[in-house]
């Protein structure tokens, strides 16, 4: 009597496994889906109003990464929407869209060297690091640096540094990069950061007062040192830090 | 005199609390202002006022609806209304501070939408409780309407009047338990019995209460320039001040890094520390960034970031010594000019508060700027500064006086600046020596809008002052990648000259938009715009299509004039559309918040006002036991028409003078304070001489209001530009004197109806008044539209075809005679000897 119920027993659990299991595969069968739509139909084909996302290496990126792993549980039914995610401490997760859009704009080959400015949940730097050969970030706020961290090898990113530190200073002890994104508002284009840039190098940076209108802009440097920059679309980022501290 | 007091319950005690209501609610209106302009921003304060104002018009509805049961017991409603709302006026406010509304969110969370209609709901509260004070007293006035009318206006202009020296005592939330007292003690004088044994303790109660668990402190929203600095991981506050123009706080952070267009080749050849800028301090007002500090230890070479600014062009084209900034703020431009070795700066500053920081607390930090030698800090707004003095500069530097975050987000579309129209810049350049520059600085949008402005204005500006051959080639134009820098120069700038900008350009890969003969190859190379719109809106501004080029123009970029001093409103009616096609979802950050909050508020004030005053109409029957007065459409039409014009009418005046006499004035309280102040005041002295005139006199009152207005539009530009040099005291003076005179005609109309309607259809005195109540709140709204997009002087002509238009409505609806005095005595019969003089439409 006693060994049928261990049986049963053990047939129960071994069937809530595999029923967890397969949930688990077709929600994350599901998420494939939502990651399919969401570049179909906000980036590659986006709305007449937007310029549509090209870039087949942009795109493939963007289906492979699950979006969904770098928010809150729950919000990750939402994760693949068109809009912008908050992800604690006053920061959000970039509008998907946008995300490919500043990626693209970097023109990013296998060989380069990245550096991102604003960690955040570590999505933008997931995207980099099957682009780059290399991916630095950098985040203000040590919780969310770690989070992303953590984050970030869990999910194989092996590619990725990441560092808790003022992110208008750059990183300095493995500079120059190829390629610079900043991915939080900020009122002057950083000095050090233009420093850090390779001659021949591109950075992408959203300039503007936060929550108002920013530009996301376009800065070069031409192989003999000269600076040109081109303003984009008007987004809206969050400010540079923000670690929730009051009056 | 003695069947007048017969006939009306009200009496001198009555007078006491209608003028301490009306004081307090006044009173109280300014200090929400500035409670929801430091939590929020001003023009959403703005809205929720305007909104809540609505209240009063709801009081008239309410008492339209429940005439018959307040006027049993007349006195024990005004002391349960005085009291509640004596206890509303603090809670009100921590209510809406705790609902949490979030207005950025509006769009996309719909619970904020709920959160807003409460916060409405909440706010209203205090303005229907007073205003159904004030109601009830004016409605039972009878034929003394002109009285009571003439103290409710004495009131109100004492209250906006005495509220903003008030503010030096403290801020604005420790002043509201003043204004609970002021209606409480008016209540307690007025009424007596048990109600007032037992309301007045209680209400006193609550508000002790309310200030120990709700205090009604205002707190920063999260998107505020402070809150957010606030944020930085070091950040703390290291002074704060409070006063009228603001509450000041002064923020250390090692975050704070604002060096506005700075160039983007700073620091990259190895010099300029390294692209490393010195420790800044950030001012707030309200909330809002104002200005910065730069450390400054005497040392000119930690200066040199600001040589890698637009503002630094002025001195690469000639040599200037004398420097005048107006603006001086945090002293950004002061230390320019310190390090490019100007041996005279004179810096204004308009707020005493920041200027006494600048010297106090901050002098160690900022390198005692301000103390210096050569430098010299005056409290003074620019152009009366100007008007009053014989000197000449070399340069006059007006350099991002708007913070960059309100200025993108369009936040100053509805805000009046004197300092960026063809008058003002005519002002600068008479006053600027033989080789002297005027330079304007201002954040760059796209597509560009005050860069082009400040190129129109500052043409029109040099015709003005007699240089109308080839204007253009006294204008520089330069941009960085966030800030455009206008130069203008009374003698044209010489080839050399133009050739020292494209090299203090190049060095700084600033682009250069405009100077006499550029070629689009030198323009456009650094900040790369698509169509280098820069460029060609000012060489179409320069060229002969320039009528042209401002018809069609995406944008209003048109000269600023006095008369339309709304140098941040860019938005065309008639190129919305197609914006909007274009555009779409990616239309809003072309739009103007301060315009958007504007319409908003218009079009929920029409609805809800409308709604409030079409309501009391379903409880009104027009035929039946009414004796002895009976209503026909054409008097309820007549009323509505006549009430509705002069709400309007009056508000249109208002609102075309407050900003009108900020030119005076120099900030908006003080002109709030005086011209709204002098408007009650002396309306209320034109109400009191009401009571002597005839019915007729309404047509002297028109006639008065027309000549004013013809008066101020022939003689302002004039009389302004002889005044602005005047001392305070005497400027104060013309706008008491000038406001004064209309005031007192103001006056007439609303009491002469009022009587009128008293006597002929008392039914209908609430609802006159919920009228004129909605139609103030709409008629604000609508006026300031009006001034933004036609100037002051059309909307003041449209205020006078208001009052025209109501002294028809008058005669029509309101002639013949003698019938007033026939329901009087009907009244009386009806009432008894101490009859009311109030007979009920409805039969609740």
């Amino acid at each position: 009597m006693r060994n049928r119920s261990t049986i049963l027993c053990s047939l129960l659990l071994a069937l809530s496994l595999v029923l967890e299991a397969s949930a688990e595969d077709s929600a994350e069968i599901q998420f494939r889906l939502l990651r399919e739509r969401m570049v179909k139909e906000q980036i590659a084909e986006a709305p007449d109003y937007r310029d549509p996302v090209k870039d087949p290496r942009v795109l493939a990126a963007m289906r492979t990464v699950p979006r969904h792993q770098f928010v809150e549980k729950t919000l990750q039914s939402v994760a693949y929407g068109d809009f912008p995610l908050p992800i604690g401490y006053g920061q959000t997760i970039s509008q998907p869209y946008v995300v490919a859009l500043m990626t693209e704009m970097l023109q990013i080959k296998p060989d380069q060297k990245v550096m991102e400015v604003g960690a955040g949940s570590g999505y933008q730097a997931a995207i980099l690091s099957l682009l780059a050969k290399e991916v630095y970030t950098i985040e203000i706020i040590e919780a969310l640096a770690l989070q992303a961290e953590e984050r970030l090898r869990s999910l194989e990113y092996a590619n990725v540094r990441v560092k808790v530190g003022d992110g208008y200073y750059g990183w300095k002890e493995v500079a120059p990069f190829d390629r610079i994104i900043v991915t939080c508002a900020a009122g002057l284009v950083p000095p050090p950061l233009l420093k850090q840039l390779k001659p021949g190098g591109k950075m992408c940076i959203p300039v503007g007062a936060a929550y108002s209108v920013q530009y996301l802009t376009m800065v070069e440097k031409s192989e003999t040192g000269a600076i040109t920059m081109r303003k984009s679309i008007p987004v809206r980022f969050v400010p540079l830090t923000r670690s929730g501290k009051e009056e | 005199m003695e069947a007048e007091t017969k006939t009306s319950p009200v009496t001198l005690r009555h007078t006491v609390l209608l003028f301490s209501t009306s004081a307090s609610v006044l009173a109280y209106e300014i200090l929400l202002m500035r409670l929801l302009s430091i939590s929020f921003w001003t023009h959403f304060a703005y809205m929720v006022i305007s909104l809540a104002l609505l209240g009063f018009g709801a009081s008239g509805s309410f008492l339209f609806l429940l005439s018959r049961r307040v006027y049993r017991n007349m006195d024990g409603w005004l002391v349960i209304l005085a009291g509640a709302a004596s206890v509303s006026f603090p809670l009100a406010f921590s209510l809406a501070m705790e609902i949490g509304l979030d207005p950025l969110q509006l769009v996309w969370q719909k619970k904020e939408w709920v959160n807003l209609f409460a916060t409405y709901l909440v706010m209203a509260v205090p303005f229907l409780l007073s205003g159904g004070v004030v109601g009830i007293i004016l409605s039972a006035a009878g034929r003394e309407v002109p009285r009571l009318y003439a103290a409710d206006l004495l009131g109100a202009g004492f209250g906006c009047t005495a509220v903003v020296p008030a503010l030096h005592l403290g801020p604005p939330w420790m002043l509201l338990p003043l204004l609970s007292g002021a209606v409480l003690a008016g209540a307690g004088w007025c009424c007596g019995g048990r109600g007032r044994i037992l309301v007045l303790p209680l209400a006193g109660t609550l508000i002790l209460v309310c200030y120990v668990l709700l205090p009604p402190v205002p707190r920063l929203h999260h998107t505020k320039a402070l809150a957010m600095a606030l944020t930085f991981p070091d950040a703390r506050v290291e002074a704060r001040t409070e006063g009228p123009l603001g509450l000041i706080h002064v923020v250390g952070s090692s975050l704070i890094r604002e060096v506005p267009g700075l160039s983007l080749n700073y620091g990259l050849d190895g010099k300029g520390q390294g692209g490393v800028l010195p420790r800044q301090k950030a001012i707030f007002s309200d909330g809002d960034a104002l200005s910065t500090i730069t450390r400054f230890s005497g040392d000119l070479k930690e200066l040199e970031h600001l040589d890698f600014t637009t503002m630094a062009l002025p001195y690469h084209v000639r040599r200037l010594r004398k420097v005048l900034v107006i603006g001086a703020g945090g002293g950004t431009d002061a230390l320019l000019a310190l390090k490019e070795k100007a041996s005279q700066i004179t810096a204004l500053e308009s707020n005493p508060q920041v200027a006494e920081l600048m010297t106090g607390p901050l002098r160690d930090f900022s390198g005692g700027l301000y103390s210096r030698r050569q430098v010299q800090l005056l409290v003074r707004e620019g152009r009366q500064f100007l008007h009053g003095t014989d000197h000449r500069f070399d340069l006059i530097q007006l350099s991002l006086l708007d913070s960059f975050g309100g200025s993108s987000a369009g936040l100053y579309s509805a805000a009046e600046s004197y300092l960026y129209t063809t008058e003002a810049f005519a002002l600068y350049l008479s006053r600027l020596s033989k080789t002297g520059i005027l330079a304007v600085t201002r954040w760059l949008k796209l597509p560009p809008r005050d860069s082009l402005r400040v190129f129109s204005t500052a043409l029109s500006a040099l015709r003005k002052v007699g240089i109308s051959q080839k204007p253009q080639e006294h204008i520089v134009l330069i941009r960085s990648w966030n800030t455009s820098t206008l130069l203008v120069s009374r003698t044209p700038f010489t080839p050399e000259e133009i050739e020292r900008v494209t090299a203090f350009s190049d060095r700084r890969s600033f682009d250069v938009d405009y100077y006499a003969g550029i070629k689009e190859e030198k323009a456009n190379r650094y900040d790369v715009q698509k169509e280098a719109y820069s460029f060609k809106g000012a060489i179409s501004l320069a060229g002969s299509q320039s009528a042209a080029f401002l018809r069609n123009y995406l944008f209003d970029v048109s000269p600023t004039t006095d008369d339309r001093p709304y140098f941040s409103h860019f938005f065309r009616w008639d190129k919305a559309p197609g914006l909007l096609r274009q555009l779409r979802s990616q239309f809003l950050p072309w739009m103007e918040i301060g315009l958007v909050l504007t319409i908003a508020t218009l079009v929920q004030a029409v609805v809800a006002g409308g709604a409030l005053v079409l309501l009391p109409l379903l409880g009104l029957r027009f035929t039946g036991e009414r004796a002895p007065g009976e209503l026909s459409v054409r008097e309820v039409v007549g009323t509505l028409f006549y009430f509705s014009a002069v709400g309007l009418a009056f508000m249109f005046m208002e609102m075309a003078l407050l900003p009108k006499y900020i030119l005076l004035l120099s900030h908006p309280i003080y002109s709030t304070a005086t011209v709204l102040g002098g408007v009650l005041v002396f309306a209320g002295c034109g109400s009191l001489t009401v009571r002597r005139v005839e019915n007729k006199s309404l047509w002297i009152a028109v006639a008065g209001v027309c000549v004013w207005v013809l008066v101020q539009a022939l003689a302002e530009e004039r009389l302004f530009g002889w005044a602005l040099g005047w001392p305070f005291g005497g400027r104060l003076a013309l706008t008491v004197a000038m406001v004064g005179t209309l005031s007192f005609f103001l006056g007439w109309p609303f009491p002469i109806g009022l009587r009128e309607t008293s006597s002929r259809f008392p039914s209908l005195v609430p609802w006159a008044w919920g009228i004129n109540g909605c139609a103030s709140v709409i008629g604000a709204v609508l006026g300031k539209i009006i001034s933004m997009s036609v100037g002051f002087r059309m909307t003041m002509v449209a205020a006078a075809l208001l009052y025209l238009f109501s002294a028809l409505v008058f005669h029509l609806c309101y002639e013949g005679k003698g019938k007033g005095e026939e329901i009087e005595e009907a009244n009386k019969e009806l009432w008894g000897t101490k009859g009311r003089s109030v007979v009920f439409s409805n039969d609740r």
